[in-house]
């Protein structure tokens, strides 16, 4: 069995401010490889005081146009991640499941945007 | 310009820019102008810290408040880094009105703006009022390959609708207001060179912005 993995958010990134998509970026290019050989990786965010979409989608959502669900659930693991951080990191795998599901969704966005809310409104 | 307004540029450093006088702020309630690079992210990041989260003279705000707040600014501040493609930098400024219990915080850049940036990529011929009512509904995104997106005005939208404050979003002749979980929109005679992004919280919300049910680890992916 391959030894397990441990990345720090902060150690990467090298600060506690996880904003930026490029930052995002880097800690992708810490784990992809790591799944691609099937370790398992503890993605700790320890000492991280803020988290946007933006960082989470380019660190965790584009592994799901890398790997399959299936694959991301046995081999990655998160910790010492806040309530709310924990919320939008599964809004935003939410978000790339579907994004790379759904080719077509341009389409549907468009005939959403051109039509009614959809929300009511 | 009305007086109001041009005494509040004049005190957050705004209108000295251009050559007029800079008015003390005496009152402590104006976030001063400053300029950002794109790659500037932890320098805004300071900005925020200093001039918002910890100042003395800002109001009391629950700590769920002030890191829904946070949270939501960098949001804003990198969608304008990712989408703007802006050559001269991103810009913000902002006001606290303590007899209204309101904050004022906006983020500008003078990039291409929501349009321009849809039609490159999608090759959407929206109208500049449609194209922020496109960018604001979730899942749409510019964001092509391999990097996923459209979520971060979507979280704004929800966090305002709870703190009953607003958001407004100008981008070339679009105009787009959401307050009271409404959103309006308009096309503007003058269009803006950019994107201006302006929120209004109300800073007495007492929402606890606590978690109905916590989430696990494991339920994440």
């Amino acid at each position: 069995m391959k030894k397990e993995l441990t990345i720090s958010v902060f150690e990467v990134v090298g600060s506690p401010l996880c904003v930026a998509s490029n930052d995002g970026e880097k800690v992708y290019e810490r784990l992809a490889p790591a799944l691609r050989e099937d370790r398992v990786v503890t993605l700790t965010f320890h000492n991280v005081s803020i988290l946007t979409s933006a960082f989470l989608n380019a660190a965790i959502g584009q592994l799901y146009g890398e790997y399959s669900e299936e694959r991301i659930r046995t081999l990655l693991k998160v910790k010492d991640m806040q309530p709310d951080d924990m919320v939008l990191l599964k809004r935003v795998v939410e978000t790339a499941k579907q994004y790379f599901k759904d080719p077509q969704q341009f389409d549907q966005a468009v005939r959403d945007a051109l039509g009614d809310d959809s929300d009511g409104e | 310009m009305r007086p109001s307004v041009k005494d509040i540029l004049s005190r957050n450093g705004f209108l000295s820019h251009y050559g007029h006088e800079k008015i003390p702020d005496h009152w402590g309630t104006t976030i001063p102008y400053q300029r950002f690079d794109v790659k500037d992210d932890r320098y805004f990041a300071d900005y925020i810290e200093t001039e918002l989260i910890h100042r003395s003279e800002m109001p009391t705000m629950s700590q769920g408040l002030l890191k829904k707040f946070r949270g939501n600014i960098f949001e804003i501040f990198s969608n304008a880094v990712l989408h703007s493609r802006t050559q001269q930098g991103i810009f913000s400024c902002g006001q606290f009105f303590p007899k209204r219990d309101r904050l004022n915080f906006s983020v500008v850049d003078l990039g291409i703006g929501i349009r321009q940036n849809i039609r490159d990529i999608t090759r959407l011929g929206l109208s500049a009022e449609e194209a922020i009512r496109w960018a604001t509904m979730g899942r749409n995104t510019t964001k092509q390959g391999s990097i996923p997106g459209g979520l971060g005005l979507k979280l704004l939208g929800e966090f305002i609708d709870l703190n009953g404050g607003y958001i407004q979003i100008v981008s070339d002749a679009g105009y787009w207001k959401r307050t009271n979980r409404t959103t309006t929109t308009a096309t503007l005679t003058h269009p803006f060179p950019g994107t201006v992004v302006t929120v209004e919280i109300n800073t007495a919300d007492t929402n606890s912005y606590k978690l109905a049910h916590e989430l696990s680890a494991t339920d994440i992916f």
